[in-house]
């Protein structure tokens, strides 16, 4: 299987506090991948480093490139989009295009200006003049238009309103995914993402607690909701996490097989916040779980 | 290559207002002076009345010509007023160039640090080219693309100027502006001009590319971390070996002695074809001031600089 990402002893530190603990990590090729934590954890270090935009320790390869030593070739196959509005805000949209069609040679002007042709931003405007979701659609019209087998966003709905981010993903999956491509993306709005996610790394306190694909936490982990009355029989399962709500509790089991939790309710695929709290919440980390 | 001349082709951008609006529109208010200099006959642009010693009342460019006539004499007056003409005719040389090195300063010392401000390196860093590359681009863009653009407006107005003066000036009929502003004279001074701004930015390569350096390492102020360091050694330079080779070193890199120019202008009267063998001749003699260790040295230094602003940019955490 083609990876696009290999990591062995990837670390990072920022003089001794460590933002990235040493870790290894695979993500195979056709794949849109999640990177989930809480603010702090890491995530966007971890971007960082695949994107050589920081120095770290460690073997780090992303579709067979040294991201720090190689950044101006791997930038040719993968496009990126930060949390922050990057475009240079000096520039009309114009300008802009024609430099990154000076400079990227995968860059498709056309297409780019046939996306913009179908949004109000205007040509001839600054980029500073644009609102925040007109910039993410310039941005997005650029990226779009890039021929990149990798695409990396960070954060990159923040601030947009729930009609333009249902529109920034429904743009990214329609227009740039398929088998040949990735996706790796990082959100706080994981709800949002997860139904179309088909791997999860999770990253806590600059550790990685989890990598694996969708199908395999579908497997491994259950979740199901178990009246206040049948509590203790949940309990005596050792789930690694429960949730109570309304004369009820939320059980998570990991590796149960799936008749033990239908003998308690209707099991269900667990929700992915939930997943990590289960995972690197506060009551995993005090050995409390459930 | 694409990629380098767009990367060159951004910083006009972004820097058009210092680069091109800057000397457009000092040259626009220079030829408002001549134009209301030529039509009233001088009187607008010398307003004042001085009685000179050969009691000559100086109204126009016209009355300062025949003052020098009259203080030195016909002979002895001859290269000066050559000197003079050749002054009036090339007068917007030199603001230009002069603002040119300004605009450039600024450029460099906002190079690497503003992108990082206002967070558009990850944007910058999003496409596929180098981080020396960039920085090469960034170097070009504000020495020879600032010096390049100064002078050949520069030029164009000096044209429009002269082209004014020809039809209404005041001393379009006398031998010495015929002369200064025949071919082979404004072809060898601008060539020489253009010629003296490729060299310049050789000389002064190596405090360009420490301001660049600075630029990109600087957390804040840009001009503090250019500033302090070779003020500091300077200082220490004075205070343990008793020298100034630092400043003198710095001073002639920025100042135009190194070029080993040389006009000999007002001395004597020269012929058309002598003027012009003697505008090629700086051309020859700064291309001679490169041949010396001191300029290959001087390159090599600013390579390093360039070399080590690209590494700061590529490492450094965005």
């Amino acid at each position: 299987m083609t990876m696009i990402v290999e990591a062995r002893g990837l670390s990072k530190s920022y003089g001794k506090v460590p933002a990235l603990r040493p870790c290894s990590l695979s993500i195979p090729a056709g794949r849109i991948v999640g990177v989930i934590g809480p603010n702090g954890a890491g995530k966007s270090t971890l971007i960082n480093a695949m994107l050589g935009l920081i120095n770290y320790d460690g073997d780090l390869k992303v579709l067979g490139h040294e991201p720090l030593t190689d950044r101006a070739a791997l930038m040719r196959e993968v496009s990126f989009i930060a949390d922050v509005a990057t475009l240079p805000r000096w520039i009309r949209v114009r300008d802009l295009l024609d430099i990154v069609a000076g400079i990227h040679p995968r860059f498709d002007r056309a297409a780019a200006e046939a996306r913009l042709a179908r949004t109000s931003v205007r040509p001839a405007a600054r980029v500073r003049e644009l609102s925040k979701g007109m910039i993410v659609q310039v941005h997005l019209a650029i990226v779009l238009a890039i021929d990149a087998r990798l695409l990396v966003l960070d954060e990159p709905t923040l601030g947009l309103d729930l009609i333009n981010r249902r529109a920034f993903y429904d743009a990214i999956l329609s227009d740039f995914f398929d088998e040949s491509r990735s996706i790796v993306v990082t959100t706080h709005q994981v709800e949002e993402i997860e139904h179309v996610l088909t791997h999860v790394v999770m990253i806590n306190r600059g550790e990685i607690v989890l990598d694996a694909s969708i199908d395999a936490l579908v497997e491994r982990f259950t979740a199901v909701d178990v009246v206040d009355a049948r509590a203790a029989e949940a309990q005596a399962l050792n789930p690694v996490y429960a949730r109570k709500s309304f004369g009820r509790t939320t059980y998570v089991f990991d590796s149960l097989p799936a008749g033990q939790v239908a003998l308690l309710g209707e099991p269900r695929r667990v929700p992915l916040a939930d997943l990590f709290v289960a995972i690197a919440g506060p009551q995993a980390a005090s050995g409390e779980v459930a | 290559m694409k990629a380098f001349v767009t990367l060159i082709r951004s910083e006009f951008i972004e820097h058009r207002g210092g680069q091109f609006w800057t000397p457009m529109v000092v040259g626009a208010l220079l030829l408002l002076l001549v134009v209301v200099g030529t039509f009233l006959n001088g009187s607008a642009v010398i307003s004042l009345e001085v009685n000179d010693s050969g009691g000559v009342q100086i109204r126009t460019v016209g009355d300062i010509y025949d003052a020098v006539r009259a203080e030195k004499g016909e002979t002895k007056a001859a290269p000066i007023l050559q000197a003079m003409a050749y002054g009036s005719a090339y007068f917007y040389l030199l603001p230009a160039t002069l603002i040119a090195l300004i605009v450039s300063f600024f450029m460099l010392l906002s190079s690497m640090n503003a992108e990082r401000v206002d967070r558009s390196i990850l944007f910058w860093k999003s496409m596929p080219v180098s981080d020396f590359k960039v920085v090469l681009a960034k170097f070009v863009a504000a020495t020879f693309g600032t010096l390049l653009i100064a002078v050949t407006i520069s030029i164009a107005v000096t044209l429009i100027a002269m082209a004014l003066a020809s039809v209404g000036g005041p001393f379009r009929a006398s031998p010495e502006w015929q002369l200064v502003t025949s071919l082979p004279v404004l072809l060898g001074t601008f060539a020489t001009l253009m010629t003296a701004c490729v060299f310049y930015v050789g000389w002064a390569a190596p405090v360009y590319g420490w301001i660049m350096l600075a630029s990109a390492w600087a957390p804040r102020s840009a001009l503090l971390y250019v500033v302090i360091p070779p003020v500091a050694l300077a200082i220490f330079e004075a205070l343990t070996f008793h020298s100034d080779y630092l400043w003198q070193e710095i001073a002639s890199r920025l100042g135009f002695e190194s070029l080993g120019l040389g006009f000999a202008l007002g001395e004597q009267v020269l012929e058309r074809a002598a003027l012009a063998e003697l505008l090629q001749g700086q051309v020859g003699q700064m291309a001679a001031s490169t041949i010396s260790l001191r300029f290959v040295a001087g390159l090599a230094v600013a390579a390093l600089f360039l070399w080590a602003a690209s590494e700061v940019r590529r490492r450094r955490s965005v």
